[in-house]
């Protein structure tokens, strides 16, 4: 490689790794990702920690089998309790929230009742009642039929082995070997090639535009070409992305693997290949947009809207991200992989849900290569007249010029 | 010998021409100054000499060659308008830019650390760009385009913005780089400097060549001796007595300067001055180049 390309590049990986923009999005994005993500649940989690406490009214005389049999499951969404106080009293406690709820077993308990038991509770959350309902419901079915099978001299247990349900699970023969790695890792990846570029690329825009209106792009101009000027800049750019994806990444499968204790199977030195390959390649084709877009700008607050539809394009495969789970070798899937400013995340995105032949990574990623480099030879023609054009945002008509030219 | 040729360069953007056919050499170990009044396409030609821009016609040639990294490398670039990393430290600005032009790191940090001394910028080193003045930041930009010791150093408007006492500073400075055998293509509006410092000048009007060559020759090919004397007596006599055979009479209290046809008549001049005023000193001597400047810049040559 060119070594001014090479000069370049260590200049903005060094300079922007110092900067507090970068290092704020380095570090604070995770931590938004990681308390979007799983604080929500982790609440939800603990708020149903706590069992629900029922009182029980007993007509039927039932509740110390009920109750050994509760315990006996051995599970933390239900406690009950043998009402001593009246259903009145019960009710009034219901209502002021000192008790979570109760409920009557009436005499006499049947299979055929029309109504379904009531538990009479004011808790704000409708969940761990419905829980403690199934839980109780299943028991109750099981104590009862048993009753009644005894009484007409049948062995219950005997009954209940010989009419259990019989169940379907699906069983995808792929799954069995292939590990989480192989859906968590493309998606991971696919995901932080779209984070990554998105803030290093509005990063490339900002200097690209700063140094056209600074004017210091004439003392570099003056030392190097503009290619290696602009590829040296993305070069760099895409070094700070690597450095972020390893932080992400890292943090990342150490919480799945260390803490939330998810094993991801082996992956092979392919997979990590294309996986390395599809995100330098899908970064530096991102980055090299929004390059263009900095130089086409007049300056570096200026960016009309008609720009940002480029800069929401390689987004796009992340809205038909279920169409393309539910399909992942339908024809249109893979047609589409091959336009390039989709090609990353599509082809990471199938690669996850479906074993993709090596001879398509291989065209893809030839393809990806062709079309950044186009990409970055336009940036560069753009740059070059961009920068003598001041005050004054470059059409879309004068772009084409320009980069044909 | 020929160290930077331009050769019939054109330039047009959109409709407008703004450089025409323009062919100028600069020889090895002179200061030649490039000329021109605002928007005459000075800054142009230099950014085609840099391969900036490339010319739609002609060709530049450096040393023999066309400009490309080999030669961009030997060349030192000031830039009309100022910029920098703003957020950059002085130091790092400078090593940056020094190995653009293929300087190792530590040379052009030692070499750095010595401009600054030079330049009274020393411990500046770690201040941010957008921490120094603008002189100081002037002064870092300046240092940015010798301190590869290129042999052409191109420095367009370097005096511009600085205060006397940094322009008298810049001013030695160019001396001392033309003593030690750097060329320099040196564009200026400050006439009095070009004078002092240049041994000959190109000037462009409009794109087009309207002065080339030597400055001394210039000077006598204008055609007219600049008068200066002191009198006594109604200082408006001098036009009345002498008529137009003089032009640009500028008159004060007891002095006046004008200029005078080559070739005139001492006698006859001397006699009519002397019953004009009554003179008490005289002094015969060229035109200042801002006079040519100014004459040329409005299309004439005040003939």
């Amino acid at each position: 490689m060119n070594n001014d390309i090479l000069k370049v590049a260590r200049w903005e990986f060094f300079q922007n790794l110092k900067s507090k923009t970068f290092l704020i999005l380095t570090v604070v994005i995770p931590i938004i990702i990681v308390v979007v993500g799983f604080v929500p649940n982790f609440l939800a989690f603990q708020g149903n920690d706590e069992p629900v406490t029922l009182y029980v009214i007993d007509q039927a005389g039932i509740y110390d089998q009920l109750e050994e049999s509760v315990r006996t499951l051995n599970q933390k969404k239900v406690d009950l309790k043998l009402a001593e106080e009246s259903e009145s009293v019960l009710k009034d406690r219901a209502e002021k929230k000192e008790i979570d709820g109760y409920f009557v077993l009436q005499e006499p308990l049947t299979h055929y009742q029309e109504n379904p038991i009531r538990i009479y509770s004011n808790l704000d959350s409708r969940s761990p009642l419905e829980e403690a309902g199934e839980i109780l419901g299943g028991v109750l079915t099981r104590l009862v039929g048993a009753k009644s099978l005894n009484e007409f001299g049948y062995d219950p247990e005997k009954i209940f082995s010989l009419t259990g349900p019989i169940g379907f699970t699906p069983v995808k023969l792929e799954e069995e070997t292939r590990g989480l790695g192989q859906f968590i890792l493309p998606l991971g990846v696919a995901m932080m090639i779209v984070l990554a570029s998105m803030f290093q690329g509005s990063m490339v825009m900002i200097g690209i535009g700063k140094e056209k209106s600074n004017r210091i792009v004439e003392i570099v101009l003056s030392s190097i070409d503009s290619f290696d000027m602009i590829a040296g800049k993305l070069l760099g750019f895409a070094g700070l992305g690597l450095a972020q994806i390893t932080l992400w990444g890292g943090v990342g499968l150490v919480v799945l693997t260390q803490i939330i204790n998810i094993p991801l199977g082996p992956v092979t030195p392919f997979q990590g290949f294309y996986y390395f390959c599809y995100f330098v390649l899908g970064y530096l084709m991102i980055a090299s947009i929004y390059a263009l877009l900095g130089a086409s700008a007049k300056d570096i607050q200026s960016g009309s809207q008609t720009r940002g539809i480029f800069v929401i394009i390689p987004l796009i495969p992340i809205y038909f991200i279920s169409a393309i789970i539910n399909s992942p070798e339908a024809l249109w899937v893979k047609l589409v992989s091959y336009f390039p400013p989709f090609t990353p995340t599509m082809m990471l995105i199938r690669s996850a849900f479906a074993g993709v032949p090596a001879w398509e990574i291989i065209l893809s990623l030839v393809v990806l290569a062709g079309f950044t480099y186009l990409m970055v030879r336009v940036a560069t023609k753009v740059f070059r007249v961009g920068m003598l054009m001041y005050g004054k945002d470059m059409s879309i008509g004068e772009m084409l010029k320009w980069a044909r030219g | 010998m020929e160290m930077l040729k331009v050769n019939e360069v054109e330039k047009t953007f959109k409709d407008k021409r703004v450089v025409k056919k323009l062919s100028f050499r600069v020889d090895r170990g002179e200061v030649m100054g490039l000329l021109g009044p605002n928007g005459a396409g000075k800054t142009t030609t230099i950014r085609m000499i840099m391969g900036i821009i490339q010319p739609d016609s002609g060709s530049v040639s450096f040393l023999g060659n066309g400009i490309g990294r080999g030669s961009k490398s030997n060349i030192g670039y000031l830039p009309e308008e100022r910029g920098l990393y703003e957020d950059a430290k002085t130091g790092d600005v400078l090593e940056y830019l020094g190995t653009l032009k293929g300087m190792s790191r530590q040379a052009a940090r030692t070499k750095a650390r010595e401009w600054l001394g030079k330049l009274d910028l020393s411990g500046h080193e770690d201040s941010k760009i957008s921490e120094l003045s603008k002189g100081m930041a002037q002064k870092v930009q300046f240092t940015a385009s010798v301190l590869h010791e290129p042999d052409l150093a191109i420095l367009d408007e370097p005096f511009a913005g600085l205060d006397p006492v940094n322009q008298d500073l810049f001013r030695g400075i160019v001396k001392e780089l033309r003593q030690s055998g750097t060329t320099i293509l040196l564009s200026s509006h400050r006439m009095n400097m070009v004078e002092e410092l240049c041994e000959r000048v190109f000037m462009i009007h409009e794109g087009q060549e309207v002065l080339n060559g030597d400055l001394e020759k210039i000077k006598e090919e204008f055609g007219k001796e600049l008068v200066e004397l002191k009198f006594s007596g109604d200082g408006r006599m001098i036009s009345e007595q002498l008529g137009d055979r003089i032009s640009n009479l500028e008159l004060e209290d007891g002095s006046a300067s004008f200029y005078i046809e080559k070739g005139f008549s001492p006698n006859g001049f001397l006699k009519d001055l002397a019953e004009a005023v009554e003179v008490e000193e005289i002094k015969l001597g060229k035109p200042p180049l801002h006079d040519i400047f100014v004459a040329k810049a409005r299309g004439g040559n005040n003939e």
